[in-house]
């Protein structure tokens, strides 16, 4: 009876086909994200085709500060322990640590083409619209203008993936003022997971995503959140912080590089016009073709005017402290990019970062307009819904596809300057040789200069690739010509390396004495040849193609390459620990607490 | 349901706080007290330009 009445229904001989509790719920929630959210997908596997398409065949792109090498070590780039500024953490973490589930070009494009994407999808979620036109809209034109384009060009993927996270992180402000009532929007968890990549951008991108955030919250009198919120951004970039406390000493800017980096006019339309279209980068050759031509100019300016319009159209559909807040994050992010720009303002903002200890973020400030990006892509979105909406639906496509139409030079690897290379067989040769030497020490790359321009690169100019292959510190000129001013780098070891270059005749025995184990010279450099004949008394390890490495006797044998200092465990472990908490499920009640800063039930968001 | 002191929170807030303060402090004692390598070294620099205003 027992029996029976627990199969009630079971007719014998029949073969009940049981679902597979696996892969049900799975496949049913990819069904119903994929119903609800196809625009979204299509757009961010769109955009990262129709931008990466022609070079997402095996190579690697090699432009300006974009640098990935094959099979990167752990090395001292990655802890940040070099004497120079840790721009590259944490985001070298990522890249070397993708690269070692992936070949290293893979991970590059794969971490170009997610930057794009998430911040394609997250711009196209953040916007409070419905019509998928207006959500593409949305999308679109934060990914698709003259900002992301001159960032593209100058290799900035991890000031790219900052910029991705900036929706994301605020669709969590948003879930901290106003929880969504239908879902409508990113749930809590995605937003708080995309918002991280935040970090990754480095100082300026965190404080894009401060300026960004803090004021809606604060405008709310969400004080928790905020300290929640500059505890977690705290955490996240322990391990940059603690290299910079490691690293010791002034961090000495060259204020020189307030006026070189300072927005300038791309348009005919002045400073503030070429700003307010989201341009205004400091490098000429950043600057998308066409944009020096009044047409392009002003109808990119009318694009942006309707895109704040349509900004002031989204009011009523945010809460008053979220439209404010966003609204006065990209006014303070606009004001900071343009003072340099200003008569008076760079002697200013020079004194600012002579003075105040990090400010130096703002040098470059134009990476700053991402608030203001975010701001017009959600008006865009606005725009092209009340298009939908009014009866003029004919105007939304184009709309819609204005950004795209304004700047065609970002399709297609910015109009086919993008293109995978190869790097030279001796590179391989020579790493496997350094990195396989358990000694300490360093290595001097030469010719001493911070950019390289490889004929089997195209000839552009890339920065020196040696820090990321090796393992060891590298030591390498730090400073950067912008046009005929040198910028001066902030590494005391490289200024140490520098001044024995000076002194006629060999430099090896004073390399030695700075504790220098190898010189790599890459002879086919400007002044290559002309370096590697100074060295007289030097053990020559190998001499293949195009590089040439030395090994200093007894040069820098104290120590390890291989040890990690305390400065970089812990911050990583800080970092590591402040992920964990935000993600994971079962401290979802630590990240409400340390996320949102609220801890009861009544409030939970 | 009000809030209460919630000791973790507390932790991490002091931490964060203490992390900014002594950073800053480190910097700016250093840029007090250090003040070498001003001087730029004068080593022949191949022309490869990062960009150009």
């Amino acid at each position: 009876m027992r029996r029976r009445a627990r199969f009630p229904s079971r007719p014998v001989g029949v073969r009940v086909r049981r679902p597979l509790p696996e892969f049900g719920p799975a496949l049913l929630r990819a069904v119903v994200v994929l119903r609800r959210w196809w625009p979204e997908v299509v757009l961010g596997l769109g955009v990262a085709l129709a931008i990466l398409g022609p070079v997402l065949r095996r190579g690697y792109l090699l432009r300006y500060d974009l640098v990935f090498v094959p099979d990167p070590p752990f090395g001292a780039m990655v802890w940040g322990s070099g004497s120079e500024l840790p721009r590259a953490v944490p985001s070298e973490l990522l890249a070397v640590g993708l690269s070692q589930l992936v070949p290293g070009d893979i991970a590059e494009k794969s971490l170009l083409a997610g930057c794009l994407a998430l911040a394609a999808v997250g711009a196209a979620r953040l916007a409070p619209v419905s019509h998928p036109l207006a959500r593409v809209a949305a999308g679109l034109g934060y990914v698709w203008n003259p900002w992301v384009y001159g960032r593209l060009h100058l290799g900035h993927w991890a000031v790219i993936a900052g910029y991705a996270a900036l929706p994301w992180a605020y669709a969590w402000v948003l879930g901290v003022l106003r929880p969504p009532p239908d879902g409508g929007g990113p749930s809590r968890r995605s937003a708080v997971a995309g918002g991280l990549a935040v970090v990754l951008g480095g100082p300026a991108m965190v404080l894009a995503a401060v300026l960004t955030c803090a004021p809606a919250l604060a405008l709310a009198r969400r004080w928790r959140a905020v300290v929640a919120g500059c505890a977690t951004l705290v955490g996240l970039t322990a391990p940059w912080l603690l290299a910079l406390t490691n690293r010791g000493g002034a961090i000495d800017l060259d204020e020189r590089g307030v006026t070189a980096f300072a927005a300038r006019a791309d348009t005919p339309l002045g400073v503030l016009g070429s700003v307010a279209t989201l341009g205004g980068i400091w490098s000429r050759y950043a600057v998308p073709v066409g944009r020096d031509q009044w047409p392009v100019a002003l109808l990119a300016l009318v694009l942006a005017a309707a895109a704040v319009w349509g900004f002031a159209l989204t009011r009523r559909r945010w809460p008053s402290p979220a439209w404010w807040g966003l609204l006065a994050g990209a006014v303070l992010g606009t004001v900071i990019a343009v003072v340099p720009a200003l008569p008076g303002g760079a002697q200013w903002m020079t004194a600012l970062v002579e003075h105040v200890p990090l400010a130096g973020a703002v040098r470059d400030g134009t990476r700053l307009l991402a608030p203001l990006a975010l701001l017009q892509a959600v008006g865009l979105g606005m725009v092209v819904e009340s298009l939908v909406t009014t009866g003029a639906r004919a105007l939304a496509p184009l709309v819609m596809l204005a950004p795209v139409l304004l700047l065609p030079g970002l399709a297609w690897g910015l109009g086919g300057q993008l293109d995978p290379v190869r790097y030279p067989a001796e590179w391989s040769t020579v790493r496997a040789v350094v990195n396989q030497d358990p000694a300490g020490g360093s290595l001097v790359s030469l010719p001493w200069s911070s950019f390289r321009a490889y004929r089997w690169a195209g000839g552009v100019p890339v920065l020196d690739p040696a820090p990321r292959a090796f393992r060891r510190p590298v030591i390498g000129d730090q400073d950067v010509l912008v046009g005929r001013e040198r910028i001066k780098g902030e590494s005391r070891d490289s200024d140490h390396v520098a001044a024995a270059l000076t002194v006629p005749g060999d430099p090896g025995p004073a390399l030695r004495r700075l504790g220098v184990r190898y010189v790599l010279i890459q002879t086919d450099q400007p002044g290559g040849t002309a370096i590697e004949s100074r060295f007289a008394d030097a053990e020559l390890v190998r001499q293949d193609g195009t590089l040439t490495l030395i090994r200093l006797a007894d040069g820098g044998s104290s120590g390890s390459a291989r040890t990690v200092g305390i400065g970089p465990t812990l911050g990583y472990s800080v970092l590591g620990g402040t992920l964990l908490i935000a993600l994971l499920y079962p401290a979802a009640r630590l990240r409400r607490m340390l996320l949102s800063g609220t801890f009861c039930r009544r409030d939970r968001q | 349901m009000k809030a209460s002191f919630n000791p973790l929170l507390t932790a991490v807030v002091a931490a964060a706080v203490g992390a900014v303060l002594g950073i800053l402090a480190v910097s700016i004692g250093t840029s007090t007290i250090t003040n070498s390598n001003t001087k730029p070294a004068n080593v022949e620099q191949p022309i490869i330009v990062y960009g150009e205003r």
